[in-house]
């Protein structure tokens, strides 16, 4: 467990072929895929900005981070973003579908072996035994750099 | 947020303050009127004047005495007591210093001794326990009495003894604390107390304790003769509250005496704290770091009549919401008109949550007023300090970054501006010098003046300095503006010797960069031999702004119209692309302007240069440049937020905002932007077209 709380649900996704899952208390809403505002100067990941009722939302693509290739229903129409709310900062997370959510049992979780020449190896924190697949438990604030982005906000405040 | 009047003003000038205090008290104690409150007499009269000052400092003292009181509260349960006792020590010690500086003697006795026992606590003399917490407790209770009494009747007298007695006991050591709380190491006495314990504190304290003199306390009068003099005299209307005071003493004293009771509580978290977090707890490094790291929300306060009004408006809102359900459900009925009066309403709600924010300029006028005396008495100048429209009010966050610049502003039109009263004479100028100060609006701006009679800037001076300074070239041609625009380097400064009032060649940096943080500018004008003027142009608000939309490709962008000087459409302009060493110009009026392409100075790809569309002509650095963009799309009002939520601010992004199709979109800052793009060649005869 990484997240501070007992809670031990996931929202499982999916991209591309891969399922992953992140805490579910850190999971504001889902809301399908809104259009989004290009921001220059960014890194690759970061997709744009877009509106969430008044308030502007940072919002990213990890896909490539998390090493999915495009696939023919990744076009963008079923995309769907996962509005995440971490220390305070909310970001938006495009994914392909939210699956379900997970209740894993203490035995199916365990953590995870990583390979040391692997980039994912710093936000990926458990797998996940569903039976039929492996789910990775990544941890959102180190997959976006979000700590980063804390200290440019209260620069900016 | 904390005193306006003397914490803010202790915090920009540290090392002037004992100077200051000195002087201030000297005269008081002199018995005679401070000469400078001659001076203002022309715009203040002497009893407005303290009165306001007084009325000020007790407003503050309240909302302080509410914070502390918070503050005592967290004491009994804290684990981390040092950046409490801290911030108390704090709000202590200005309270001290401003009771005592507006005349209200017996208040400063008072925190004098309370200030003490925080030092002994923080230099852990005295470990902290509850009954110490309750005698804090009561002391914070009699001095929101004292407060809110004198806010009643200015020369309000009280008796303390009872409280002073109970303090002077634990400073004696008379009383001793049976156990301390969990958390409270209790072996190192000295570490904390080395960081912020001012030394005269000691000796002082325990001299004064030792003779608890109810009439030497209650006669201020020795120390300020001045102040009281103005009010009625004190012995008709002493003041006791004894009745209050005993049910509260009474408790002091049960605790004090039964302390196992209230103590079990919290002896039963026995002190298992790691002793790694006790190192902390000691460490005042680590307790600043704490302090920087906790933002503490701001307050303001509003007045009743707006929270109604606007609690009508929102009243209203309502209403014309459900009518608005109801039109939409009948087919064929009329919206526009409910919709206008929508229109209407929300433009209302949106100016009224604006005047929220707006504060008064009157205590920052006040604080530059005892800027404007101070100075001028330690330099000996004569000083006539006049303030137009000083019943202003403006934004708090506008206000907050002004007072530094204005101190600086004005402390070098007293310091530099003005000549001696002898040199004045011999220029044939009355001996007494002018300074005006002048808040006055200007379309969506504020705009302040600073206005001195005095020597006026001799660029020539300007000019031999900043060679030898090597800022500029032996041959360097320069207008007689950018010159001026030299006082605004950092480190610059004409004087030889750096005296305690100037010369660092800090001051006008730090107004440049302040004012350029809240979106304003700063221009010099001078005439030699009769004076200067520093104007500052602000923006009214920072929450909202008149933005231009202008088109780039796909995207969009807001531009602040007011940092805009012209728009020109390239078509009907002659342009020079890619050319060696300079790139894109087009001509203006006869002079070059450079061109950037917005994509590009966003660092979006190149794209190719064209000739059409539209220029937005900037001044940078008093340069004209053009951002170029395909179109404007339309000007507009523009509410900014600031970036959060994973949007990285950058160099030149103001902030976003949301327009009226609900996209967000960047707000620029094309100074920002474009500054540091153009390196002017030492050339002369390009330095001249400049």
């Amino acid at each position: 467990m990484t997240n501070s709380n007992s809670d031990n649900r996931y929202m499982e996704f999916r991209l591309s072929t891969q399922l992953f899952a992140i805490p579910l208390l850190s999971v504001k809403e889902v809301i399908p895929k809104p259009e989004i505002t290009h921001v220059p100067n960014m890194p690759p990941h970061f997709e744009g900005m877009f509106n969430l009722r008044g308030q502007i939302l940072g919002v990213f693509n990890v896909r490539k981070k998390l090493g999915a290739q495009p696939t023919s229903d990744s076009s963008g129409k079923s995309e769907v973003v996962i509005v995440i709310e971490q220390d305070g900062v909310s970001v938006g997370m495009i994914v392909d579908e939210v699956t379900r959510v997970l209740h894993p049992n203490l035995e199916s979780i365990g953590p995870a072996p990583l390979k040391e020449d692997d980039p994912a190896k710093s936000f990926v924190t458990a797998v996940i035994q569903t039976g039929q697949e492996l789910v990775m438990t990544i941890l959102v604030s180190k997959l976006l750099d979000l700590e980063k982005y804390k200290t440019q906000q209260s620069k900016a405040a | 947020m904390l005193f306006i009047l003397l914490f803010a003003w202790f915090v920009v000038f540290p090392n002037e303050l004992p100077r200051l205090q000195s002087c201030f008290f000297r005269k008081l104690k002199q018995g005679k009127k401070p000469h400078h409150f001659n001076d203002l007499a022309d715009t203040l009269s002497v009893d407005d004047f303290e009165l306001e000052i007084k009325k000020e400092f007790l407003n503050e003292a309240l909302m302080n005495l509410e914070e502390v009181e918070s503050a005592f509260m967290e004491l009994e349960s804290s684990s981390e007591p040092t950046p409490l006792l801290d911030r108390i020590f704090r709000l202590a010690h200005n309270l001290k210093g401003g009771s005592r500086a507006v005349g209200f003697g017996e208040v400063a006795e008072f925190t004098h001794q309370l200030e003490s026992l925080v030092l002994k606590i923080q230099k852990n003399e005295i470990s902290l326990c509850p009954e110490i917490v309750t005698t804090l407790l009561q002391s914070n209770d009699r001095l929101v009495e004292m407060m809110s009494s004198l806010k009643d009747n200015m020369s309000a007298t009280f008796n303390n003894t009872d409280l002073l007695q109970n303090i002077q006991e634990w400073l004696e050591g008379k009383k001793t604390s049976t156990s301390a709380l969990a958390s409270q190491p209790q072996t190192n006495p000295t570490p904390i107390s080395s960081s912020n314990a001012p030394a005269e504190l000691e000796p002082e304290a325990t001299a004064e304790v030792q003779s608890p003199d109810v009439a030497a306390i209650d006669s201020p009068d020795t120390l300020l003769p001045e102040s009281t003099a103005a009010m009625p005299p004190a012995a008709n209307s002493f003041f006791t509250d004894e009745t209050a005071v005993a049910p509260q003493l009474s408790l002091v004293e049960d605790t004090a005496e039964t302390p196992q009771g209230a103590m079990a509580r919290e002896l039963s978290s026995p002190s298992e704290k790691d002793p790694a977090s006790q190192q902390n707890n000691n460490n005042p490094a680590a307790a600043n770091k704490e302090k920087k790291q906790t933002k503490e929300d701001e307050l303001v306060r509003v007045s009743l009549a707006k929270v109604d009004l606007l609690n009508d408006f929102v009243g209203e809102l309502i209403v014309l919401q459900s009518v608005i359900q109801q039109q939409a459900a009948q087919p064929g009925a009329q919206l526009m008109p409910t919709l206008r009066q929508m229109l209407k309403l929300s433009k209302d709600i949106q100016s009224l949550s604006m005047s929220l924010r707006m504060l008064p300029v009157k205590p920052l006028v006040q604080k530059l007023q005892r800027v404007v005396r101070d100075t001028a008495q330690a330099l000996t100048k004569d000083v006539q300090f006049e303030v137009v429209g000083e019943q202003m009010e403006i934004d708090k966050s506008v206000l907050d970054r002004l007072g530094d610049p204005l101190i600086h502003i004005v402390r070098n039109a007293v310091d530099h501006g003005l000549e001696t009263p002898d040199k004045r004479e011999a220029a044939q100028k009355s001996r007494k010098g002018q300074i005006v100060l002048s808040f006055a609006t200007e379309g969506n701006h504020l705009v302040i003046e600073v206005r001195d009679d005095g020597a006026g800037i001799h660029t020539s001076v300007l000019r031999k300095k900043a060679i030898e300074k090597k800022l500029i070239a032996d041959n360097q041609t320069l207008t007689e503006k950018q010159l001026i625009h030299l006082i605004f380097h950092p480190g610059f400064s004409t004087k030889a010797v750096t005296s305690e009032i100037s010369g660092r060649g800090v001051g006008m940096d730090v107004v440049k960069t302040n004012v350029e943080k809240i979106g304003g500018t700063v221009d010099v004008t001078t005439q030699p031999g009769s004076g200067s003027c520093f104007r500052l142009q602000i923006p009214l608000s920072l929450a909202v702004i008149e933005g231009l939309v202008v088109a780039s490709d796909n995207h969009r962008y807001v531009i602040p119209l007011n940092q805009v000087v012209e728009t020109v459409n390239l078509k009907s302009n002659k342009t020079y692309l890619d050319k060696v060493g300079v790139g894109s110009c087009l001509e203006l009026r006869g002079k070059i302007v450079p061109m950037f392409y917005i994509d590009e100075v966003l660092g979006m790809k190149k794209g190719k240069s064209r000739t059409d569309g539209t220029g937005l002509i900037v001044n940078v650095n008093d340069r004209p440049m053009a951002l170029i963009v395909n179109d404007i799309l339309r000007a507009q009002q523009i509410v900014i937020k600031p970036f959060s939520n994973g949007i990285k601010a950058q160099e030149g992004w103001i902030g976003t905002c949301i327009l009226g199709d609900g996209l967000p979109t960047l707000i620029l800052n094309p100074v920002d932007l474009l500054s540091g793009r153009i390196i002017e060649s030492t050339n002369q005869d390009l330095g001249g077209a400049a």
